[in-house]
């Protein structure tokens, strides 16, 4: 499981840098591909969900790890 | 015909905060799929000629000067490039800033598509939301 998720680390980077990182992930790879963001920054956890919803694609968690939050997100289209 | 989906701005001061606020804004409304046309004039556009001294004259306050200490912001400059990769975005440079400082396109980072009047801004944006920055 662990192998077919794509870690986005955008730990010590500021809103908006790990969602745009995120983005730049999503252009990139096929529909069905989940990615998982790192971010060392709270504003991140609670926008990049916001983020996700708007632009039609699945929350799958979002989590605290310590200092970092996990946000899994399944790209749909 | 005016977007319901369109954001404008006009980006008018020097100050880092609301250049970086446009930028942001940029960006992520762009990944949305908003159309964004941004229309740089005042004292805002000397804040993206190429040369630093000039480009210098930004001004940052406490948060601004946080944030550029912090090594974890993206630039200004990244964000409009990066709002432009994804969408529809449009810079502009004030061509009255432009005739005054009798600057050229070449003189200005690579943002801009093109220099504009206000006229031709207005007529543009028409029926569509807009913000003064």
């Amino acid at each position: 499981m662990a192998d077919s998720v794509k870690i986005v680390d955008g730990r010590n980077s500021f809103c908006p840098g790990p969602l745009m990182e995120l983005i730049k992930g999503i252009r990139q790879e096929p529909v069905g591909t989940v990615f998982e963001v790192w971010s060392s920054d709270a504003g991140s956890a609670k926008d990049i969900p916001e983020w996700v919803r708007r632009a039609g694609h699945e929350l799958i968690s979002n989590t605290q790890d310590g200092d970092v939050f996990k946000i899994q997100v399944k790209k749909l289209k | 015909m005016p977007n319901p989906q369109a954001i404008n701005m006009m980006l008018l001061s020097n100050d880092y905060a609301k250049i970086q606020a446009v930028a942001m804004l940029t960006a992520v409304g762009s990944s949305y799929g908003k159309s964004i046309k941004i229309f740089v004039s005042m004292e805002a556009l000397p804040a993206f000629h190429k040369d630093a001294a000039i480009a210098s004259t930004i001004a940052k306050g406490p948060v601004a000067r946080k944030i550029v200490e912090s090594g974890g912001a993206t630039s200004f400059l990244d964000l409009f490039r990066q709002g432009k990769e994804l969408g529809d975005v449009k810079v502009y440079a004030c061509s009255m800033v432009m005739d005054l400082y009798h600057w050229s396109l070449d003189d200005m980072v690579d943002i801009f598509d093109d220099t504009l009047g206000v006229a031709a801004f207005l007529g543009m944006v028409e029926g569509e939301t807009t913000f003064p920055m």
